[in-house]
């Protein structure tokens, strides 16, 4: 593979972050079904985060390609979000009539994250790993309700 | 068909033999939109119709090229996009709408109509010749017709 048609496939805890870039070539998005289903397998990924922020264009067969991807990747347990795609690109593909059906489409990669039921938590200036956990758990509520730590 | 004698003075053509020709005739897309300030939505339609018609050239035909010409008067870019290959039988079939394709063709085409201000496809068995043009500026739209 040379390193144009490169597929970038990004753990993300039990998903994979797929950036695309630039001019996807056709066989660029063929390698790219092959190798996001082999890492689905490979990594036991229950979700997968395209990311189309850096995609300059979009067309039927690209589409095309995702809904595939989409569509094998269910049959293997694991969701697609599609995320970032450009305004522009989305008003030539309703122009086009190309409808992306079967695929979750979000705004955002934080939105894609989150309909994975990934979210932020915010960690305070005074919060070390081991209180945050124990404030996620409730462990320390419940202390403060039995009046300190025992 | 032989690119040089068809080949106009004030045009580019970028041949088409194979997939891999599908990025060029996109960047030679994106170059010519810069060319006359066409950006945004507009040039995402030009460059998308460009890779509709460049890969149906690549896929359904033995090769063929894209020309690119300003009409600086008119503000139109005109895009022809011609094949040598066999012609496409079921034409009319595809531009209705009634074609479900597995492959790409229908969709492509009826794509391309759709975005382009001017769309006009002849077709033979001498070959596939679709001519689109897309207006920059503020001039009124051409017409969409089928040989």
């Amino acid at each position: 593979m040379d390193d144009i048609n490169y597929v970038t496939c990004i753990p993300l805890w039990d998903c994979l972050l797929v950036p695309l870039h630039g001019d996807v070539s056709d066989t660029h998005a063929d390698q790219l079904v092959t190798e996001v289903l082999e890492r689905i397998q490979k990594d036991e990924s229950f979700g997968v985060l395209v990311d189309l922020s850096g995609v300059w264009t979009l067309d039927s067969h690209l589409c095309a390609t995702l809904a595939r991807l989409a569509l094998a990747a269910r049959m293997m347990g694991a969701k697609t979000v599609l995320s970032g795609m450009k305004p522009e690109i989305a008003m030539t593909l309703e122009a086009m009539g190309i409808e992306l059906r079967g695929i979750e489409t979000v705004a955002t990669l934080e939105d894609a994250l989150g309909s994975m039921g990934i979210t932020r938590v915010r960690r305070g200036p005074d919060q070390d790993d081991d209180l945050l956990s124990q404030d996620l758990f409730g462990v320390r509520e419940r202390e403060r309700e039995l009046g300190g730590p025992r | 068909m032989n690119d040089a004698a068809q080949r106009r003075d004030d045009e580019l053509v970028v041949p088409i033999r194979n997939e891999s020709d599908l990025n060029h005739a996109r960047m030679v897309t994106r170059e010519t939109c810069k060319l006359v300030n066409v950006r945004g939505y507009q040039a995402q339609k030009i460059v998308t119709t460009v890779s509709e018609l460049a890969r149906n050239i690549a896929r359904y035909a033995s090769g063929g090229r894209v020309r690119f010409r300003v009409d600086a008067t008119e503000e139109h870019i005109i895009i022809v996009a011609e094949d040598d290959g066999p012609g496409i039988s079921n034409l009319d079939e595809i531009l209705a709408g009634d074609y479900r394709s597995r492959t790409g063709l229908g969709r492509g085409l009826l794509g391309s109509r759709e975005l382009a201000d001017h769309f006009h496809i002849e077709t033979s068995a001498a070959g596939t010749i679709v001519t689109t043009a897309f207006r920059y500026g503020g001039r009124k739209t051409w017409t969409t017709s089928t040989t």
